[in-house]
């Protein structure tokens, strides 16, 4: 039988799939930061995530939903949701803490908007959110980092380099607290993913090597908050490097679902992102403000793709539209 | 190096014939001619059943300004008035003739010889006997109508109103589909004879100036042309960087001379007018050799049992020209990105037939579509700055007005955002349905 079809005829061999791929291998090297710092347990708390949220979507999908198969690249969103949700937790959250919160990522945030493509908040910012909301002596408590896959023995805790700001504010003392150095290298307090500046831009550099996202979004957060931290005389610094800013301008904001599709868009949502973190952050009870300010730009992603349109082809001649 | 601005993507290129010359395809035993090869009114017959015909003699008359006529393209008598299969299944009207022997042979000595002659120097005091008038009565009366794709009647183009003659013609060398080679064969051997074509087409049409636009992968078909132009004659060779859909009319004229044609509008809006290179050849073989339409060159390429650049009679049936081909594999008529898919292989090979490529199923079958993600890998691709995610929704959930809104009718059909798009959503498909609904209400 002779194959018959519509044009065009071709068609490129990159996938969603293939891109959540990118992603996730663009992610690694946050994950191997996060356990040479904080010790294996930090890579079972990782495993537990990515095979909740796994399961959690195929479950869903087959017996909440009543689909026939959950396709593969709701799968591989769903195990980088699930990656995702991990690296923005503190080491030593309880399994079963984890377990709700990819729950609330999976069902929530994702499955009940209608599944991949059509949910308005990136999952594991939801989920991290609502964790944060619901637990947040658990979510706040910071163990001190060790090295070479070792945690530190007795437990202790410390403060992150953005609770160490708030707290001394602009004074001296914080130099003492900690160096860039170590912000940029990753031996500091904080989530799993975000402590290693050094990581993140890996992974940056990666995801713009292979063409998944495009330069505009993080580089619109990351100067924004550079800029206005100078505006107001924040230190620029740890505000960059010390806490969620990297993690969330580099792989959260830039998620193609909840992000703009212009590149006007992204560049307007990247300064919306930028301003509320530093309004959190300088203002707010809060150390760190990027979940927050992350998902206001998801809620505003629509009207921002309404007021970007693209810049069409031609002027119209008359209007005669229907 | 020039392109067009908005969108746009970049297909793996796979011309596996670039290089191979021109060959002539033997004409065959009996040929087809569809009455309407072209855009507009279908040509009316003006020979009966039984007669007997020659090559090149007309066997059809245009009906009208807007139609063209159809010749013969070989010798034989008429079998047959009436319907016949097309390549996409449907019923169309077609004049089939079979062919006489004797005349055969004598046809295809002739043809050699004409071939021949076609690669000789150029005598340009030729092209200075005709008025306008003259020029684009020859070309009506040859039958010519573009040879790109779209068939556009070649006359009607290059009639402009009174007062609103071009200034600017634009010869539409870009081949910027995957796979066809023909132009760039076509220019490769002939680009002396093209050159002559371009000026008869400027006579006709009062343009001052004329500009060759040319994708840079075809660097021995620029070098050719070159050789062939007097840098004293008006005509220019403008090289693009390669990007598809840059022979698209809109992008070619963008690329060329930085002005956009207006949403619905035409490129005399903006002062152009944009013809075919292979059309430039055929304006020439019409006005100074006094041969109507009835051959092009065609790429066969792909799966194809024999690959080439071949001058192949129109009216030849699809198999004829590809052979044997095996069942599991798509036959495209054109290029990857916007021809159309063959049921019918006893179909003939017409002026619009650019190429005929074999893809075998492995290259060509329609993955499952998967949810959209929202990546506007389809934005950035779309070169005429629409959304094909929104238009295609709209298709799909038949909200024309909304559709309309979001200028559907500005859809070139490139297809680009169905080849970009990461999740195999067959977003032209649904952006076609909304076009076509759309028009039927604005009428």
């Amino acid at each position: 039988m002779i194959i018959f079809s519509p044009s065009p005829h071709i068609h490129t061999r990159r996938t969603a799939a293939g891109a959540m791929m990118h992603v996730i291998i663009a992610l690694l090297p946050a994950a191997f930061a996060a356990a040479w710092f904080f010790g294996l347990p930090a890579i079972g708390v990782m495993l537990v995530s990515v095979t909740a949220c796994v399961a959690f979507e195929y479950l869903i999908a087959r017996f909440v939903l009543g689909r026939r198969r959950a396709e593969r690249p709701s799968l591989i969103a769903a195990a980088l949701t699930g990656l995702l949700l991990t690296l923005n937790v503190p080491a030593g959250l309880p399994w079963w803490t984890v377990l709700v919160g990819a729950l609330f990522a999976i069902g929530v945030a994702k499955m009940a908007f209608g599944g991949l493509g059509c949910n308005i908040f990136n999952p594991a910012i939801a989920a991290r959110v609502f964790l944060l909301i619901s637990f947040p002596a658990l979510m706040t408590v910071w163990p001190v980092p060790g090295s070479g896959f070792e945690a530190v023995a007795d437990g202790l805790t410390g403060a992150t380099p953005l609770e160490a700001l708030k707290k001394f504010g602009a004074a001296d003392d914080f130099s003492m607290f900690c160096t860039p150095g170590e912000m940029f290298m990753g031996s500091i307090g904080g989530s799993l993913g975000e402590v290693s500046a050094l990581a993140l831009l890996i992974g940056f550099v990666y995801l713009l090597a292979v063409r998944v996202i495009s330069w505009h979004i993080p580089v619109a957060i990351i100067a924004t908050v550079a800029a206005l931290d100078l505006l107001v005389g924040a230190r620029v610094v740890p505000n960059l490097l010390g806490g969620g800013l990297l993690l969330g301008a580099i792989f959260m904001a830039t998620d193609y679902v909840t992000s703009p599709m212009t590149r006007r868009g992204m560049l307007i949502y990247g300064v919306l992102i930028g301003v509320v973190t530093v309004v959190i952050r300088q203002w707010g009870a809060y150390p760190e403000g990027m979940s927050f300010a992350i998902l206001l730009g998801n809620g505003l992603t629509p009207l921002i793709n309404r007021w970007c349109r693209p810049v069409r082809f031609g002027k119209l001649q008359k209007e005669d539209a229907v | 190096m020039k392109t067009f601005r908005i969108g746009g993507i970049h297909p793996p290129q796979n011309k596996l014939t670039a290089g191979m010359p021109v060959t002539v395809l033997d004409l065959p035993r009996r040929v087809q001619l569809p009455l309407q090869q072209h855009i507009g009114r279908p040509a009316v017959p003006c020979v009966k059943v039984g007669d007997t015909v020659v090559r090149g003699q007309m066997v059809a008359r245009a009906d009208g300004f807007v139609s063209a006529p159809v010749h013969a393209s070989i010798s034989g008598r008429v079998k047959a008035i009436g319907p016949i299969m097309n390549a996409a299944g449907y019923s169309i009207p077609a004049i089939e003739i079979e062919a006489d022997e004797e005349a055969h042979r004598a046809d295809d000595v002739m043809r050699k010889a004409q071939i021949e002659f076609d690669t000789r120097p150029t005598d340009r005091t030729l092209s200075e006997r005709h008025t306008p008038e003259e020029l684009r009565r020859i070309i009506a009366d040859s039958g010519i109508v573009g040879l790109g794709g779209a068939a556009f009647p070649s006359t009607v183009k290059l009639s402009p109103k009174a007062g609103h003659e071009p200034e600017l013609l634009i010869i539409n060398a870009c081949e910027c589909e995957p796979y066809l080679t023909c132009d760039d064969a076509l220019i490769r051997g002939y680009a002396p004879r093209i050159a002559e074509g371009i000026e008869l087409m400027m006579s006709a049409c009062g343009a001052r100036r004329a500009v060759i636009g040319i994708e840079d992968n075809k660097p021995e078909a620029i070098a050719a042309l070159r050789r062939a132009l007097d840098p004293a004659w008006p005509i220019s060779i403008a090289v693009l960087k390669t990007k598809y859909p840059q022979g698209g009319e809109k992008q070619l004229v963008e690329a060329v001379t930085g002005r956009r044609i207006p949403s619905g509008g035409l490129p005399s809006d903006v002062g152009a007018v944009v013809n075919n290179v292979a059309t430039a050849f055929a304006v020439y073989a019409a006005v100074l050799c006094g041969r109507p339409l009835i051959e092009r060159v065609i790429t066969v390429t792909g799966a194809a049992p024999v690959r080439g650049n071949f001058l192949v009679a129109v009216g030849t049936s699809i198999s004829d020209v590809l052979g044997s081909v095996p069942d599991d594999v798509k036959v495209v008529v054109g290029g990857p990105m916007m021809g159309s898919s063959a049921v019918n292989l006893q179909a003939p090979v017409t002026k619009a037939t650019s190429g005929l490529l074999v893809l075998a199923a492995g290259e060509t079958r329609r993955l499952t579509p998967d949810p959209c993600i929202r990546c506007a890998r389809c934005v950035e691709a779309c070169p005429m700055g629409l959304e094909p995610y929104l238009l295609s929704t709209c298709g799909r959930l038949r909200m024309w007005p909304e559709a309309a809104e979001a200028r559907v009718l500005d859809c070139i059909e490139c297809g680009s955002c169905s080849y970009i798009c990461p999740s195999s959503r067959p977003l032209l498909d649904y952006i076609r349905t909304a076009k076509s609904a759309v028009k039927t209400l604005n009428k």
